[in-house]
């Protein structure tokens, strides 16, 4: 059972609003009851519609270098990342359309509620996909990374989502350029068998992230 | 024939594909389409064991043979389908089973997402079916769109079936737990969309087993017409020895059935982990004939994910999306700004409509056109169904064809010409007509009105539309002109309900000319809903109507337990209203005292008190001289909220907040200027190529706007040549581009090229979480900033 599930709707905004004020540039600290009331109530239009899914499948180090050879071999940060291990997993999670089709409704009438609930939302397919990953109990296993860091090509994804057939199990689809839709989904890989910690060496922001210019880091929000 | 066993004899389709492909080799990754050329024996002894276990059906090996999920594929799609199609003809010959059995072409979603929500248009995605099918129309038996998880994209694949093709057509969408889809249609829309298409068979297949899919299956067969097809999975998928592997075996498969084999399932399969013994066991269990189902017919309409009832109780229609006599809307459809629309279409829905009217019919502007832009918008931010509103038959087909659902068409009338434009229209796309009372002369008497409706249902019964799907407008005349008509309108509204249709109504008509109108209007209203009125076309934002509605709800019993009423008037103060009598005829007076209060227009625009700005401007404007307003208070309270946001003391959601509290004001003190007054800009923004986050570029949008800058907002996804073609025509003062990925610099950086290439000599500004100073320089923009306040900050330097 998802320990998500355990949590009340409180709580839940309670862990996720300080990393949706990073995605703001806020400081949580420093916020209004005014602001936090507000982004409260976006909270709860978001959560109105949410239909969360995610979906899972293990697969060897070898079938996942295999599944492209073009675009895996390419990038030597999958290597970096999966070295050591025999089997991956891949997962994919969203938040579902209606998030994105409120979204739409919000900015047309109330850009700044409009802000708040994209950086909620954000911040939610995140905490989501962390309750996800921790109810497989997957043991030993590296820090879940995506097509996009560093040098994976982004590519991947469109390459993973006709694969694993996601778009008809739980409904993210290709869009253009590469992207995915609905809007709040992600893909990632952990490599099983060890453990491995997030690091900022292989993102494309290394030089100018503002986070890093405050000592702080997006992974540990 | 398919269509003498279709509903009478229970027939079997075949199970799971997939699961024997990846049984017999097919690795991860791999495209099974190209096992049709490359291991066709493979094919046919799959097709082969189906058919000796009992199918019917035998669907070809083509689930994923669009050209765009092909595209990496070693063949062309088209040629992958011709042989699935040959192997499914050889195994049933094989079989000597030619004459018995049938062959279904099998066709899955495209992949994309339909805009608006994603990026494939409507169009492509037809086309995209429509090669499917062409290829091998003579070849097969029907057709079977399987897996669905969006409306829209099947209404794309239906009409290129039907439009191309003359093969019975089957639909299937896939359920979740919830009981809907993954855009998130119901059971009862799903079938009253796809019973308006006329297809020959409605299904559910995959995601789920039998048992979870029971209360899909169960609406299904309650609440549709056409024969159903079920294809559940094996059950759930579980983790067995590292395996995925589903749960059921056949016997427990057909024992998840129990409750629903015996209640009128047409035709019954199996999908994702099926094999040839779960068709054998279906074929051993399930009954030899299909069971009759009664079921009523409604009127209905739907949007995607909503169907309204138009025959049970009183349903809001909100009528403001209509130019007539609205200037301000008038002039957003002539500059093609649909942002308008889109607000007064959010607000009606909040205010409780159940039907929004769509009317853009204006001289000089292509109606048809316009329909084709707006209803995917207006579709894209209200979930509740349209009523297309038009004169124009091209019109409304053109807006049928793109609308997500089934749609109300208003209105035919007694003519014949025009019912002959526009039932067609209804059949075709499966719409809900609205028949106006109404026909070469206006009827003044009850027996008139109900003559043309009865000759209007007889016409409609020519195109195979019955009474379900018509609704009734029994005219309504205005009573300062034709008093008597009111009692008479009352009379047919009795008449047409006890003949078993529903009926609707443009209410405030009734009271044209009149002083008081909103007392005439909600008297008429509360008579014509005992009278049987079921769609009220009123303003739902006129709280006295939606009230009168209310009240009626309780009196009739239909809002028993009082509870919409409690909560929508728990917290209304009731105030008496004095009625003086004046000799100048200025009529009754309000007894409740002024809004009052400190608060100014600069205290709210830095408070973003956008609900109350506009009395207080309307109140400062008595005193003081609009221009004074503009410079000395709202650009000086704008300017010490961007202040505030630099140093930090205020954030971004706030700063949004003041600027469209600003924009308020501005719009209510521009009505105080002549037209001589001049914005700034125009400024051209858009989000680039491939690229489709456009919340950072609507953000830069409200606040400029709030600071007089004309936008030309280009949208997301904006190719290099449309952004080069915007330049040419709007000869902006700077122009703005957007992107979130790293991807899409690189198209900023085309259309930045582009541009130059095209003598563009204004200043081209970037933006967007990737970009920085020297990306900037590097792509040969003019400016990099940071947000919006940068941006205006800039624009101010450079004195645009």
């Amino acid at each position: 059972m998802h320990k998500r599930e355990e949590m009340n709707d409180k709580e839940i905004f309670n862990r996720i609003f300080p990393t949706a004020c990073r995605y703001m540039r806020v400081d949580p600290i420093k916020v209004d009851v005014e602001f936090n009331d507000k982004a409260f109530e976006a909270f709860g239009m978001l959560m109105d519609n949410v239909r969360f899914k995610g979906q899972h499948e293990f697969m060897s180090v070898k079938n996942l270098m295999g599944i492209d050879t073009e675009l895996t071999s390419q990038s030597s940060d999958l290597s970096f990342y999966l070295e050591g291990c025999k089997d991956v997993v891949i997962f994919a999670t969203t938040l579902g359309v209606n998030v994105d089709a409120f979204s739409k409704k919000l900015q047309a009438n109330d850009m700044s509620r409009a802000v708040i609930y994209d950086s909620l939302a954000s911040a939610l397919l995140e905490f989501m996909t962390d309750e996800y990953e921790e109810s497989l109990n997957l043991g030993a296993h590296t820090f879940r990374f995506a097509p996009g860091y560093g040098d994976i090509p982004i590519q991947l994804n469109y390459i993973i989502i006709d694969a694993l057939s996601i778009s008809k199990k739980i409904g993210i689809y290709k869009a253009s350029n590469n992207m995915m839709l609905p809007q709040k989904s992600m893909i990632t890989f952990c490599g099983m068998g060890k453990e491995v910690a997030p690091t900022c060496a292989h993102c494309i922001r290394l030089k100018n992230c503002s986070l890093r210019k405050d000592n702080l880091r997006c992974y540990n929000s | 024939m398919i269509k003498d066993l279709l509903g009478k004899k229970t027939l079997f389709f075949d199970g799971g594909m997939g699961t024997q492909l990846q049984a017999n080799g097919l690795s991860v990754g791999a495209i099974p389409e190209e096992l049709n050329i490359d291991r066709p024996e493979l094919i046919v002894m799959i097709h082969e064991n189906y058919l000796k276990a009992g199918a019917d059906f035998i669907t070809t090996n083509t689930f994923g043979a669009n050209a765009h999920k092909m595209s990496r594929a070693k063949y062309p799609n088209t040629d992958m389908i011709k042989a699935a199609v040959k192997n499914a003809d050889e195994a049933r010959k094989n079989l000597g089973r030619e004459n018995d059995s049938f062959i279904a072409l099998d066709i899955g979603p495209i992949g994309e997402l339909l805009a608006p929500i994603g990026t494939l248009s409507f169009d492509d995605a037809y086309e995209l079916f429509k090669e499917q099918i062409v290829c091998v129309k003579d070849d097969i038996d029907c057709v079977i769109f399987e897996t669905f998880g969006d409306l829209y994209e099947l209404k794309a694949g239906v009409l290129a079936a039907k439009e191309n093709c003359d093969k019975p057509i089957f639909v299937s969408m896939s359920f979740d737990k919830s009981a809907r889809t993954l855009t998130g249609t119901n059971p009862e829309t799903y079938i009253n969309v796809m019973e308006g298409l006329k297809v020959s068979a409605i299904g559910v297949n995959c995601s789920l087993g039998p048992k979870e899919l029971e209360p899909v299956i169960k609406t299904l067969l309650e609440k549709s017409h056409l024969p159903v097809l079920i294809q559940p999975n094996a059950g759930l998928p579980t983790l067995r020895d590292g395996k995925t592997v589903f749960e059921l075996t056949p016997e427990s498969f057909i024992d998840a059935l129990k409750n629903v084999m015996n209640e009128g399932i047409a035709m019954i399969g199996g999908c994702c982990g099926t094999t040839p013994d779960f068709i054998k066991i279906e074929k051993e269990n399930f009954p030899v004939d299909v069971k009759e189902r009664n079921v009523p017919y409604r009127t209905a309409v739907s949007s995607s994910t909503t169907t309204v009832y138009l025959d049970e109780s009183v349903r809001v229609c909100g009528e403001r999306l209509n130019p007539t006599g609205k200037k301000k809307l008038q002039a957003a459809l002539r500059e093609e700004n649909y942002e308008m629309l889109i607000s007064e279409a959010i607000a009606q829905e909040d205010a409780g409509a159940r039907v929004l009217d769509v009317n853009v019919g204006l001289p000089g502007i292509d109606e048809a056109a316009v329909m084709r832009k707006i209803i995917p918008m207006l579709q894209e931010v209200v979930s509740i169904p349209l009523q297309i509103d038009s004169s124009n038959a091209d019109a409304i087909e053109a807006a049928c064809r793109v609308y997500n659902g089934k749609p109300l068409i208003n209105s035919v009338n007694g003519k014949d010409a025009v019912m002959e434009a526009v039932f067609p229209v209804a059949v075709k796309y499966g719409g809900v007509v609205i028949g106006l009372a109404l026909s070469e002369e206006v009827p003044k008497l009850c027996e008139e009105r109900v003559a043309i409706a009865e000759k209007i249902i007889k016409k409609a019964a020519e195109y195979g539309l019955t009474k379900k799907d018509l609704v009734i407008d029994c005219l309504t005349l205005t009573v300062s002109a034709q008093q008597a008509e009111a009692a008479e309108t009352l009379k047919a509204l009795k008449v047409v309900t006890d003949m078993g249709l529903s009926s609707t109504l443009g209410v405030s008509n009734i009271s044209f000319g009149l002083p008081n109108r909103p007392l005439i209007n909600r008297t008429f209203l509360t008579l014509a809903m005992h009278s049987g009125l079921k769609m009220p076309i009123i303003n739902p934002l006129d709280r006295s109507l939606m009230d009168c509605i209310d009240a009626f709800n309780v009196i009739s019993n239909v809002d028993v337990g009082c509870e919409q009423y409690i909560k929508n008037q728990e917290n209304v103060v009731v105030q008496t209203v004095t009625v003086t009598k004046s000799v100048s005829g200025e009529g009754a007076g309000n007894g409740t005292s002024g809004s009052g209060g400190t608060k100014d227009v600069g205290f709210c625009i830095a408070k973003g008190l956008k609900d109350e700005i506009t009395e207080i401007t309307v109140a400062e404007l008595e005193k003081t001289d609009a221009m004074v307003l503009i410079n000395e208070t709202i650009i000086p309270a704008l300017n010490k909220v961007g202040r505030d946001y630099d140093s930090g003391k205020i954030f971004l959601p706030q700063l949004i907040q003041a600027a469209e509290t600003a924009k308020v004001a501005f719009a209510e003190v521009q009505k105080h200027f002549t037209v001589s007054s001049e914005k700034k800009g125009p400024v051209i923004l858009c989000t680039v190529e491939g690229d489709i986050h456009d919340i950072g570029k609507n953000i830069v949008k409200v606040v400029c706007e709030s600071y007089g800058y004309e936008i030309i907002d280009l949208g997301k996804d904006v190719p290099v040549d449309s952004v080069v073609d915007a330049y040419k025509e709007y000869h902006p003062k700077a122009i703005g581009l957007s992107a979130l990925m790293t991807t899409t610099v690189e198209n900023m950086k085309r259309t930045i090229a582009a541009l130059r290439a095209n003598n563009c000599d204004v200043p081209i500004l970037v933006g967007g979480a990737v970009l920085t100073d020297e990306i900037a320089k590097e792509i040969n923009a003019d400016y990099f900033t940071e947000d919006a306040m940068s941006l205006v900050n800039l624009l101010k330097e450079l004195k645009i």
